[in-house]
């Protein structure tokens, strides 16, 4: 019997459960298949979810419809605020989660979701037919057919382990491989790259001393990721800090021919900003001591997750590295560390929506399109789930920008640059940082979400209201005269804070009173309105290049003095507009403007043609 | 490389002994090859031997000779453009290097567009974008001096420095965006932020050094400003006479002739030096002589050096004393007129003693090469800091400069005021881009577009 649906989803990871739940929300019929129903939204490395520009993308899933943020929530068991030193565009969230009830709570959201249908099952091969997607085939069936096919295997493609000098294929720990689908790839025509990442050991809660280590206590005042959620249901736990030795650094030189990245065996690149033990003593040989953190796995279970340790070095060689970390000298290892290579796409074959180039309906998203983390992957899905479902219906895509969201910052850099390592969000990826803050999502994205019938109209109106009340008050305060000054140029002023304009009565209240988000959105528009203004007409300034489309057509052969280099660079990336042309690296601003003068020529004599033509 | 060959006449317009056509490109070589027959049979031009000195002749299109000319070739990527390259020497006589070009283009090669050699030159990273300007500034330099900075920044002294700056700019850049992206590691900068305002400051005193070389190369580039200025009748337009050997001004026993300034220019120890002979200053009678005396006060404004010219046989001077003083801030020099209607040199009762003071006749000419010698003092000093430094910045790198450490001030005072990584991040990117801007790392859509049309065809 062969089965239709509009769009399969293969894998269940944190990508493929937005893809998934985005294509069956917007109405369409979803099939999700993975491998194993029991490792649904499987957090395969630390039990965290957050944390720096992780922070601020798990809110705009959020604002955009997406379910990573409130199952975060419900399986929240330890909250902080992190970066509070610095100003409010870079504070980040981050929870500790619950593994098995993240799992548990996505799952059934899952279940009960209308249009979609869950399969265990493995993806065998990936359907063509002239370039457009057909279905697939698994295991068990011949062929499925679907409109749109959205491929998110995390590192299943290929996976290969490695623990000192042993390496054997799997997906991740005791999990087969997704070997066929990594062949069926290639034989559709995409060119693949390798990457490499870790995930360090698990030990015993009871067998560790928690007296020689200090206690990283949960905030006092937690705020929930999702709007739907008010309130975390779930106990809120610390996290333990203590830090390697002298004796973890004379075991790691002493062992370092036993580490497949120093004996050459891995091949693929992991992330700098990740590094492993090894790397941090051989690259770092001054410091004496490492930053260890002691995170739970879940309040069910005695794993402890050690945070800072990756490694891929051989398990007796790791014993005597826990061993010799404070707190930890009589610790029972429960899992040990390994280190993984996996197979990715190289980015130059997908587009701004996802979807390849070279094959129509089928989209990638997460760690095969190159990025690392739970976040990036969940943020792909979300984007992937809705495009496939605009295609299908003949709508236009959806294309976040820069300026817009750090979800577009990512999808941006991923197809104007092949990452070299697995990419994970930064800060300082986004140019224009001041204006993406994790507090403003809904702000920048809930119209979005809205146009998609991912955020309810009752929710969109408070948005809407909550925009409009900021301006308002922000044109009060402006025009509100005190002395020989305004209101707004007092609260610009480090010792003035909303609530004191309002004590001092230099301002009357609302008539309907503001919410605290509200005024602490009032409180940054004004106190960095300087900086914040800038940003905006830096947007304004480039909104030319993105706008400025370059159409398909043009051949860069025919631009006379464009490098070589560039040349290549612009041909394998093809990009859409001006501003993409400008961020791929090798292509400098002398190209560009060939690149601009050239067009700008062809429009004069298009022009001129049809003038001409008119004379005629 | 470029695809087209492009070809122009290299030498200026006109006859000469000797004339110089260029061609460049992937093509130069071959289509020299069509258009040059050498001397020697068993050469081909394609193939001879690069940077060396040939013999040979170029016949039109129906075998007739045009002229017998020299050439020489280079080869990728070791040519001014950075490929392939063949210069021919002809004859002086424009019409025949046109027809040379023409049988060059009949062939294959394109007309260069003004600049278009040495836009490629930087295309193709032979020279930074300081080095490009200057290849303009030395072709257009009218006196020895202009050369002599020109050359300087041919060098690519500047470019070096200012890459440098930028590099230092990014290192710490770096630093604060790892404090925003890794608050968990060690604080870069909580404790070290002296060190990060330090780093900052020393970044601005480089800045400031070179932009000190912009007014002094401005001088250079510019000429420099010398006003002559006096009361009415005290032989200012004598003096401007008799400094050019030509009746320039008029001269007339009136008080008040001069009623506009009258500008030339002459060169002095290799710098163009620019008079202007000013109206007299008196209480203005009329509207025509009030303008012209609005002119003489705008003109020693803007001057580098005033020529304060007193009539020696007047008792009283002190109106010209207290003008003196008051001018004090520029250099100037104190002219004693007409010494032919005195028997003793007049005493000087100016405070400051480190005025220069000449006494002159005119008329008679005398004294004129004391002055003369004065005057090429006070230019030495002006333009002997740009000979201290490696370089002088031309308009557009100080535009850059500025804004690079108008950015840094910024970035300085947000630190001050207590705002965080995040805000004054974005003042260094600011003063990064500005000095990337410079050296055309980064360039604003029109920057190449403007410093390339300022060249003229075949450079």
């Amino acid at each position: 019997m062969s089965q239709t649906y509009d769009i399969i989803v293969i894998g269940a990871g944190h990508a493929g459960c937005e893809a998934a739940l985005a294509g069956a929300r917007m109405g369409l019929s979803t099939l999700l298949i993975t491998m194993n129903l029991d490792t649904i939204a499987q957090m395969s490395c630390n039990p965290a979810i957050g944390g720096l520009a992780k922070g601020h993308l798990v809110k705009e899933i959020d604002a955009l419809g997406g379910e990573m943020a409130r199952v975060t929530d419900l399986s929240a068991i330890q909250f902080r605020l992190l970066n509070t030193k610095k100003g409010p565009a870079v504070w980040a969230p981050r929870v500790q989660s619950d593994k098995k009830i993240y799992q548990q709570v996505m799952k059934q959201v899952l279940e009960r979701q209308d249009h979609l249908t869950i399969l265990q099952d493995t993806v065998t091969d990936i359907h063509v037919e002239n370039n457009i997607i057909t279905g697939v085939a698994t295991i068990y069936q011949q062929h499925i057919e679907a409109k749109a096919v959205i491929v998110t295997p995390g590192t299943f493609l290929n996976g290969l382990i490695h623990i000192g000098l042993t390496s054997f294929p799997s997906g991740r720990f005791g999990e087969f491989p997704s070997t066929h689908l990594s062949d069926s790839l290639q034989k559709i025509g995409l060119r693949l790259g390798r990457l490499k990442t870790g995930t360090p050991a698990r030990i015993l809660r009871s067998s560790i001393d928690f007296s020689k280590m200090d206690e990283y206590p949960p905030d006092d005042h937690a705020q929930t990721f999702s709007r739907k959620i008010k309130e975390y249901p779930l106990p809120q736990v610390p996290c333990y800090i203590t830090h390697t030795t002298e004796k973890t650094k004379e075991i790691i030189l002493a062992n370092l021919k036993y580490s497949p990245l120093y004996a050459g065996k891995i091949t693929g690149i992991g992330p700098r900003y990740c590094p492993s033990i090894e790397d941090k003593i051989v690259k770092f040989p001054d410091k004496t001591s490492h930053q260890v953190f002691i995170e739970p796995e879940g309040l069910s279970t005695e794993e402890m997750y050690i945070n800072g340790v990756s490694t891929s070095l051989p398990q007796d060689v790791q014993e005597q590295i826990y061993h010799s970390i404070t707190g930890l000298e009589n610790a029972t290892v429960m899992r040990y560390a390994y280190g993984i290579e996996y197979d990715f796409v190289t980015t130059d074959q997908i587009q701004p929506t996802l979807e390849t180039y070279s094959i129509s309906g089928l989209y990638l998203a997460g760690q095969i399109n190159g990025t690392s983390g739970y976040e990036e992957a969940a943020a792909q899905g979300l984007m992937a789930g809705i495009n496939a479902v605009l295609k299908i219906r003949g709508e236009d895509p959806f294309i976040l920008q820069r300026h817009e969201a750090y979800i577009g910052v990512m999808v941006d850099d991923l197809i104007t640059k092949i990452p070299e390592e697995p990419y994970r969000m930064f800060t300082s990826r986004a140019e224009y940082r001041l204006l993406l803050r994790q507090d403003n999502a809904y702000q920048r994205l809930a119209q979005y979400g809205n146009r998609f019938g991912l955020i309810d109209e009752d929710t969109y109106s408070e948005v809407q209201r909550h925009i409009e009340h900021v301006k308002l008050e922000i044109e009060r305060l402006n025009s509100t005269s005190y002395q020989d000054t305004t209101a707004e140029v007092l609260l610009r002023r480090q010792d003035w804070t909303y609530q004191r304009l309002l004590d001092e009565k230099i301002i009357a209240p609302t008539e309907e009173a503001l919410s605290d988000e509200e005024i602490f959105d009032i409180e940054v528009e004004i106190k960095y309105a300087g900086y914040i203004q800038r940003q905006r007409s830096q947007v304004e300034k480039m909104r030319k290049y993105e706008t400025w489309s370059i159409p398909p057509s043009l051949s860069y052969d025919t631009i006379t003095g464009l490098r070589r280099e560039a040349r290549e660079k612009l041909e394998a990336r093809q990009p859409a507009t001006i501003g993409q042309a400008m961020r791929i690296p090798g292509v400098n601003p002398a190209d560009i403007q060939l690149i601009m003068i050239h067009m700008e020529r062809l429009n004069r004599s298009k022009n001129q043609d049809s003038e001409s033509n008119r004379n005629q | 490389m470029w695809e087209d060959t492009i070809v122009a006449r290299a030498s200026a317009e006109g006859t000469g002994a000797v004339g110089m056509l260029r061609l460049s490109g992937s093509n130069a070589l071959n289509i020299a090859g069509k258009v040059i027959t050498p001397r020697s049979k068993s050469i081909s031009v394609t193939d001879c031997k690069p940077r060396q000195v040939y013999l040979g002749s170029i016949f039109a299109p129906d075998g007739e000779l045009i002229d017998e000319i020299t050439f020489v070739c280079y080869k990728i990527p070791h040519s001014y453009t950075g490929e392939h390259m063949v210069e021919i020497f002809s004859h002086g006589n424009t019409i025949l290097i046109d027809l040379i070009v023409q049988r060059c283009i009949q062939e294959g090669a394109r007309l260069a567009l003004p600049g278009e050699f040495t836009r490629r030159s930087f295309m193709n990273g032979k020279i930074d974008l300081t080095q490009a300007e200057s290849v303009a500034d030395l072709i257009g330099a009218q006196a020895e001096e202009e050369i002599k900075i020109a050359a300087k920044m041919l060098s690519g002294e500047f470019g070096k420095r200012v890459k440098q700056l930028r590099d230092d700019l990014i290192a710490i850049i770096s630093r604060v965006e790892a404090s925003i992206d890794f608050p968990e590691e060690d604080d870069v900068l909580n404790d070290k932020t002296t060190v990060l305002t330090d780093q900052i400051t020393a970044i601005r005193e480089s800045i400031a050094s070179m932009l000190a070389s912009y007014d002094e190369g401005k001088r250079i580039r510019d000429g420099i400003k010398v006003t002559i200025a006096g009361q009415t009748n005290a032989g200012k337009s004598s003096l401007m006479n008799a400094l050019f050997e030509e009746e320039k001004s008029i001269v007339t026993p009136i008080h008040g002739t001069t009623r506009d300034v009258i500008e030339g220019t002459i060169i002095l120890n290799g710098v163009r030096v620019i008079f202007h002979d000013t109206a007299g200053l008196r209480t203005p009678r009329g509207v025509v002589e009030k303008e012209g005396i609005r002119r003489t006060e705008k003109s020693m404004e803007s001057a580098d050096i005033i020529l304060y010219v007193i009539d020696s046989s007047r008792k009283n001077i002190s109106d010209d004393i207290k003008r003196i003083e008051s001018l004090c801030d520029k250099p100037l020099i104190t002219i004693f007129n007409k010494s032919d209607l005195i028997e003793t040199k007049p005493q000087i009762p100016i405070s400051d003693n480190s005025i220069p003071v000449c006494t002159i006749s005119a008329l008679q000419k005398t004294g004129i090469a004391e002055l003369h010698a004065a005057l090429c003092d006070t230019i030495a000093s002006l333009v002997r800091s740009s000979h201290r430094s490696a370089f002088t910045v031309n308009r557009r790198h100080a535009t850059c400069l500025k804004q690079g450490d108008e950015a840094l001030h910024e970035a300085l005072r947000a630190i001050n005021d207590g705002l965080t990584e995040d805000f004054f991040a974005e003042n260094l990117k600011d003063a990064q881009r500005a000095l990337a801007q410079i050296i055309g790392e980064i360039s604003p859509d029109d920057v190449l577009d403007q410093i390339f049309s300022h060249f003229c065809i075949g450079k």
